[in-house]
Parts: structure tokens; sequence; C-alpha cells
């Protein structure tokens, strides 16, 4: 079985020059798909050849689908690899790619439209054995929230079914809030959506997002590397990432990974992809959120703890090799943490900043990893995304972890533009954080009050 | 900078519409020599074409065959004269200069052209976006054939701004 020879790169960014760089080691021969503000870019530099698609509004360029499998075809590419973001989960180019004989480095059109489905994925999970957050369908009455939410086990929430982001959202504690919350829940649910319909879980307060990468090939492997904890987060945006899930007693761990798996073969999952739950740190139980069809922004968390190349390994499985690492030889070494690096401006609410990077002076050392497509000179576009850099350390543990990330941050030096590595200073100074006292809502509720306050003069 | 795939292409395509008889090629680790009547004027190694990917070559397109000895021949970048303006590509994709094959062109080089009216088609995954001239004036030159990938923002035709 031979390795596909030339791979069209749908992506920018950080993850063109990873993508590229992977081929580029399986000597395989690269093409850049770029919007024409990117032609100068790092990944631009590097890939074998460039082919500009379209102007700089994404919608215009990196998220056409039939503008990035035409750029393919006419340069006789026999691979397409869609990075992250973008059209990575889009049933339309996989299936493009896969009518016009071009392979799509993911999983098939149809495992994505599956996973992507959040209803058929949760069917998906239950049916696989995966556990979901105990829930129900419709509620109609204060007196049947009540007694569902006895078989739930207080607390619980009361969700708009036609809401989302958070909104139209109400937790009662106990039996006796439970009538009232429904009628002000239903009231609410009305007024914003036009639509009273409410449904019920069971409320997680001390909630964990853990997520384990998996594999699947064509051959029926199934592989898990491990795990990653992801809970600090703002508005559902990953900020710091790191693994292994060091809250997880052992034999959660093993549920967890084993839950992953049977995921994977329920499926007939094949190439890279992250089963995404909830922890309860509280309870030990874990639950399902859904199941991500591609490469993600962390993976290299997961390369730093167990040595193997992700991006290499998907190459290799839609090239229609096997999986080239067996379960039984995956090690976790030591502790690995990523922060974000993006051009913004904390203080400001986050907002992306922008401009020309006048200098780039990033931290080095043997347990430092930097990700990026930037340098002196380069001026960061306002069309997309404001991630400038993924900083990386590995140490033998935790501790040593979060203080190799003090020192790296520390010395990351960058001019021109505001980013959010000073930010990144505080939440790694925060004693919350250093002792792992955290969940996914500790960022906004703790971390950004004391940031706030710490900043004002 | 080595030659590419598309160029080749591009440049049989073009030759296969022009009148000559032959033509030959000498670039950077690359020598061509192709001719209409398959009676090269001097006998060529057979060695394949240094193409990594042949579904790239057009069916239609003549023998092509390396050779040893070839004078150069050079396709010099279109420049702008006076008064003269590059209709652009909206977009990458595969330019078309008919409406369907076998239909007449959209225009010929030195035609008069309305502002507004129709220059070629744009197919990307079989879906076509006609070119419009965003001037009037006289159509000067057509700059890639038919069937060739252009890429965002490449220009297409040199029009004289009446």
């Amino acid at each position: 079985m031979a390795l596909l020879k030339r791979v069209l790169i749908a992506n920018r960014g950080e993850i063109a020059v990873r993508v590229i760089d992977a081929c580029k080691a399986l000597g395989i021969e690269t093409v850049l798909a770029v919007s024409h503000v990117d032609r100068e870019t790092l990944g631009a530099k590097r890939a074998d050849r460039v082919v500009c698609i379209g102007p700089a509004p994404a919608a215009a360029s990196y998220l056409n689908p039939a503008l990035v499998c035409q750029a393919a075809l006419s340069t006789g590419c026999d691979g397409l690899h869609p990075g992250y973001g973008f059209l990575s989960e889009r049933f339309e180019l996989a299936k493009l790619c896969e009518d016009n004989n071009v392979k799509f480095i993911g999983p098939g059109a149809e495992a994505i439209r599956r996973v992507g489905d959040k209803l058929e994925a949760r069917a998906a999970a239950e049916a696989a054995g995966v556990p979901i957050v105990p829930g129900s369908n419709l509620v109609h009455t204060a007196k049947e929230a009540a007694s569902i939410a006895k078989g739930i086990g207080y607390p619980v929430m009361l969700k708009a079914a036609a809401g989302g982001g958070g909104r139209g959202v109400f937790v009662a504690h106990d039996a006796s809030d439970i009538e009232a919350s429904f009628e002000r829940a239903s009231r609410e649910a009305l007024a914003a959506f036009g639509d009273g319909s409410l449904y019920m879980e069971r409320f997680i307060g001390n909630a964990r997002h853990i997520e384990v990468q998996v594999f699947g090939d064509n051959f029926g492997n199934a592989l898990h590397l491990g795990e990653r904890d992801c809970s600090i987060q703002r508005r559902y945006q990953k900020v710091v990432e790191e693994g292994p899930g060091y809250v997880l007693p052992e034999a959660v761990r093993t549920r967890l990974h084993a839950s992953a798996l049977n995921l994977v073969r329920y499926l007939g999952y094949v190439n890279a992809g992250t089963v995404e739950y909830l922890y309860d740190a509280d309870r030990e139980d874990f639950f399902f959120i859904e199941m991500n069809a591609r490469v993600q922004v962390e993976h290299p968390v997961t390369e730093l703890i167990t040595g193997v190349d992700i991006v290499q390994e998907q190459l290799r499985i839609s090239s229609g090799m096997p999986i080239s690492v067996r379960q039984s030889d995956v090690r976790i070494s030591g502790h690995a943490i990523e922060c974000r690096i993006n051009a913004e401006q904390p203080r400001d609410g986050f907002m992306p900043r922008p401009g020309r990077i006048t200098r780039w002076s990033p931290p080095y050392g043997p347990n430092v990893r930097l990700d990026t497509h930037c340098y002196t000179g380069y001026l960061v576009p306002p069309y997309y995304d404001s991630m400038i850099a993924k900083l990386l350390v590995h140490a033998p543990d935790r501790a040593s972890a979060v203080e190799a990330m003090r020192l790296a941050l520390d010395a990351f030096e960058i001019e021109g533009i505001e980013t959010n590595i000073e930010f990144h200073r505080f939440v790694m100074r925060h004693e919350d954080y250093a002792a792992g006292k955290v969940n996914t809502r500790w960022l906004e509720t703790t971390l950004l009050p004391a940031y706030q306050k710490n900043c004002s003069p | 900078m080595s030659i590419k795939n598309e160029e080749i292409k591009s440049l049989l395509t073009f030759f296969e519409k022009s009148d000559w008889q032959e033509l030959r090629l000498e670039v950077e680790g690359l020598k061509i020599a192709v001719s209409k009547n398959g009676s090269l004027a001097t006998a060529a190694a057979t060695a394949p074409l240094p193409v990594t990917s042949a579904a790239v070559m057009p069916a239609a397109a003549p023998p092509a065959t390396a050779t040893p000895a070839a004078k150069p021949v050079l396709l010099a970048p279109a420049e702008l004269a006076a008064g003269q303006v590059y209709l652009r590509a909206p977009s990458l994709g595969v330019v078309w200069g008919q409406s369907k094959p076998g239909a007449p062109p959209f225009v010929q080089e030195g035609q008069l052209i309305e502002a507004g009216a129709p220059l070629c088609l744009i197919e990307v995954m079989k879906l076509f976006t006609q070119v419009n001239s965003n001037v009037k004036g006289k159509v000067v030159r057509r700059l890639v054939a038919d069937g060739e990938m252009v890429e965002h923002d490449a220009p297409l035709f040199i029009i004289a701004v009446d």
C-alpha cells in the first residue's frame, strides 16, 4: 500500500503549517489553497505549490467546498486535508471529494453527517453503551417535571427546547424549587423564543471537559491515545488544554477509554476523532457530549505525552494503511499543557487585535513546543480567527509542567500587536489552577473577576 | 522554479489551437518538443515527460516527446500598454471561452465590446459563472486558453478601454 502522492491543504494559519510538515516528513507533495491575503504566509512559503482560490473573506475562499475541491483536482492532488474549523466537518466537501476520487483526510462523508447531527450522535452513543446525561423528552406540566426530577436526581436543569447558548436555562436545586422553576422557565421560554416547550437534564455543578483522542482504520482497528482536560473555557471556547486528565481516578479512566473505543467500533469510524465528555467530578461520573470528526486544535497535547504524530497517522490511514501504533504500545508519559495565544485584548472584552507583528521572540527549550504561522513582519489579517500560536510544554508531572509554562510565557515577547499572553501568565499563577481546582465555569466565574480587579489601578 | 503540470497543459492547449506545426520548449530541467504531423525535425529521445500526474494531460493533446536539443520558446508575460486594463478572475476555476462546447466564442481578439458584455465562463466543480466586462472597449488579448485553471485574481483578458 502506497502513501498518497500529493495533498491539498484546505486551511490556513498554524494548522496549514502543521499538515505541510507532516506531509513532508512522509514524502508527500503539498499544495496549499490560500485566500488573496494569505499568499505570503509561512504555510505558503513551505508548501510545494500555492493556489489562490478566492478573495479574503472566508465565505468566498476557505468556506467554499467547490473551490477547494476544484483546486485539488486542477493541481493533480489525490488527497485533501481540511485541518480544523472551516470545511473540516462539512458533509458537502467530504462528499465532493469522494465523488471525484480525491481522498478526504478525515472520516467519510456519512460518518461526518452522523456525528454532526446532535440527536443522531446521542442516539449512537446510547446504542454503543456510552453514558449520556440523564434527561427527559418534552415536559408539559410542573407536576410531570417534579416526577421526572425525582428520577434524574437533583439539581436539575430546565431548558427551553427552542433555546441555545445557555439562554432559557433554569436550575432547580430540590423538590421545593421545581414547580416554581418550571413555571418561570416556561414563561420565559415563551417570551424569548415564542415556544414554551421545556426539557430537563441533570445539572452538573462541578463539571470538567474531558475528551478522548481516538482513531479507527479500514481494518477494523480502534485505538485511543488517552484523554485531555479542556475545562479552562470562556464562552464554550477552550483557552488552556492539558493531558492527561489528572483528576480521573484510574478505574474511571479505564471505563472512559473503553466507552470511547465502543463508540468508534459502533460507528465503524475511520481516521482521527475526539469523543468529548462532561465529567462530574463530585460523583465521578462521565457523560457523552459530542464527537468531533477532525483533528483538534489541542492535538499536540496528546502528541507530547504519547509520542505519536497524529497528523501523520491521519495521512497513513487515509492512504489505506492500518494504524501504525498498537494499543499495548501506547504509554502516557508526563504532563503537557497548551495555551492558545490569540491576537486579542483580554482587558477589552477579548476584542480581536489584528495588525503587523514588529517583533516575534518566542521561548525555546527542550520541553517547549510552539505551533505557529507567525514571524516578525507578519500581518495578522482581520478576516479570520485570532489565534496566532499554540504554546505547549511537556514535563514529568503537572506541577513542573505548570512551572515550565509560567517560564515559557514569561519569555514569550511579541510586539506590534496585543495578545493574551499576559492573561495566560495570570491563569498559570492562580492558586486554583495550580491546585487543579477548576471546572468549566471557573474561568468566567472566578478567574475573570480576579483578573479584572488585578488590572484596574 | 520548475514548470508545473498546468503550465504544460496550458501550453499544449495553446499549441493545439494555434496554427503552429511544431513547438519546442526548454526550461530548467525539462525539454519538450511537440509536433502536429508526428515528424519532429530531430530524432528525439523517447523518455517520458516528467509529469507526476497523467490525469492532467488533455486527452486530445498531441504526442509529447522530450528532446535533448531545442530552442526555447518563451511566452512573455503580458504587459499592459497605456489605456489598457486586465479583466481578472473572480475566483479560482477553469476557463471556457464559449457558452457550451461547439458554440462560437463570446469574444474574439480585436472585438469591440460594451460594458457588461460576457467574455468567458469560470467553472468550479461543474458550476459555471459568467465573467462580464466591467468596461467598454476593445478585446486586445485573451490570456488563458480553454480548460486551463486560473487562480483568484489572475488576468484573463487585456481590454483597451474606450
